[in-house]
């Protein structure tokens, strides 16, 4: 807990403001508390990556337009450029590193398999994006195409693997068709 | 570009955020998802000593349906919005407008009081908000409430009526009745890409004719607004061609739109005639 100019900045506990411009917070990454000291202005992808070495989410665009940067917070996707670290204090943060920590997931191995990438760089964000569509929509129906691009709409793929990625999720949808 | 540091405060209530806004005017920013205002800050069109993050405060995010408003709390994500069955049911046409925004990372991330403060001329909502003729509430320091109506709250480009010292607390929708129907389009240049125009009509049509009909345009002037002209012309006439056309024309001539995102005003002027026919079209089931 730190105080500022008669102002209560509550975090949780062991969270603290170290020197004015410099904060102590804890993120709960893929399922651990981290401690990590950061800026105010420091984004939450900058503080994944150059802090605690998860370097799955890309900086690509840096504005909220390409999706590399793309990671769970509390399951939904979101781009991590967009967000200062601080915001994130005290919620679940899932990176691409978090969603392979028992073997590889279903949506990976279905983009492995149908091929689904050249480059890569923007895979990881792609594959959040699917789990984010994934996890928070109810599967009554098989997946169309027009909802899987809508879904996937905030990923731009450069290399233009659109067709194989749109084959994966298809594939993975249909395997988790019926489970809500 | 690297941001000018400054101090981050997450306070706990509206009166401990309006208190400090108050007293920081000029120097502190209220942030709520952070989708328009983490970018500007980035391109330094926005500098603040201070950040105000409003969302450890309890009680602004959540859609409730009391009497007949619908009730939604500033901090209320657009994706919460677009997959709420209470939105989908009773006002669809907000439904549509939310489901629309950006995509779907933003959608997850930005709120419906972040964007309606934010007060982009050309933002998604605004349109909607004026021919649904919402009332906006905003709160102050010492806990006092205002209700500003939709068609009042926008002064100009990203100016609104609120004042130093208050936030956006919640947005009330009147529930439409069930028998008006809606079009919500907008011209982008391409997917998930800020709208360049918004036409957001709801109306209905009884025995051949328009009736209620309101025609609300974003984008295509300093501030959106409601083509009354194009109401009044329309409502109690028969459904043609020629009369939405004549309404899509009252409509056009009083906008007044400049050329951005590279697109000429000329462009803009004929594709809202376009878009405002649609939307027409729309509301009149397959004309």
């Amino acid at each position: 807990m730190c105080t500022f100019e008669g102002l209560l900045v509550e975090f949780q506990e062991g969270c603290e403001k170290i020197l004015p411009g410099l904060l102590r917070i804890s993120l709960n990454v893929n399922g651990e508390d981290r401690v990590v000291e950061v800026e105010p202005r420091d984004m939450l992808l900058d503080t994944l990556r150059d802090k605690l070495d998860l370097t799955g989410a890309k900086k690509g665009c840096n504005e909220g337009v390409c999706g590399t940067c793309t990671v769970l917070l509390e399951g939904r996707a979101i781009c991590s450029c967009n967000i200062f670290a601080v915001e994130a204090e005290g919620t679940k943060i899932t990176t691409i590193e978090g969603l392979s920590r028992n073997g590889l997931d279903s949506i990976q191995k279905a983009f492995v398999t149908l091929d689904a990438l050249q480059c890569g760089f923007c895979t990881s964000g792609q594959i959040l994006a699917v789990k984010s569509l994934l996890s928070n929509t109810k599967l009554e129906h098989p997946l169309d195409e027009q909802e899987i691009k809508e879904a996937l709409s905030g990923n731009i793929c450069r290399c233009g693997c659109y067709n194989n990625i749109v084959s994966a999720v298809q594939s993975v949808a249909s395997q988790n068709a019926g489970r809500v | 570009m690297l941001i000018r540091n400054f101090e981050y405060l997450a306070p706990h209530s509206i009166e401990e955020a309006c208190g400090f806004l108050n007293e920081h005017y000029g120097e502190a920013r209220a942030l709520a998802g952070g989708q328009s205002l983490i970018p500007l800050m980035k391109l330094n069109l926005v500098e603040a000593k201070y950040i105000v993050d409003l969302k450890r405060i309890s009680g602004l995010r959540g859609i409730s349906r009391i009497n007949e408003f619908l009730t939604i709390g500033a901090l209320t994500t657009h994706s919460e919005i677009a997959e709420s069955e209470t939105v989908r049911s009773e006002v669809p046409l907000l439904s549509e407008t939310a489901s629309r925004i950006g995509h779907p990372q933003v959608r997850n991330r930005g709120t419906i009081g972040g964007s309606l403060s934010h007060a982009d001329p050309a933002g998604d909502y605004i349109s909607t908000m004026l021919v649904l003729e919402a009332q906006f509430v905003s709160a102050s320091e010492r806990g006092s409430r205002r209700r500003i109506p939709a068609k009042d709250f926008f002064k100009g480009a990203f100016s609104t009526d609120l004042r130093r010292g208050e936030i956006l607390e919640r947005i009330e929708v009147p529930i439409p009745s069930s028998d008006m129907s809606h079009s919500f389009m907008k011209l982008t240049l391409g997917h998930g890409d800020f709208p360049l125009l918004v036409v957001s009509v709801l109306g209905r049509v009884a025995d051949e004719r328009f009736e209620e009909v309101r025609i609300g345009l974003g984008g295509v002037a300093e501030v959106p607004f409601r083509s009354m002209e194009a109401e009044e012309f329309l409502n109690g006439k028969a459904v043609s061609e020629a009369n939405i056309s004549e309404a899509a024309k009252i409509a056009s001539n009083q906008a007044r739109p400049e050329g951005d995102l590279g697109v000429s005003k000329e462009y803009k002027s004929r594709m809202l005639d376009v878009y405002i026919r649609r939307a027409l079209g729309g509301i009149s089931r397959g004309l």
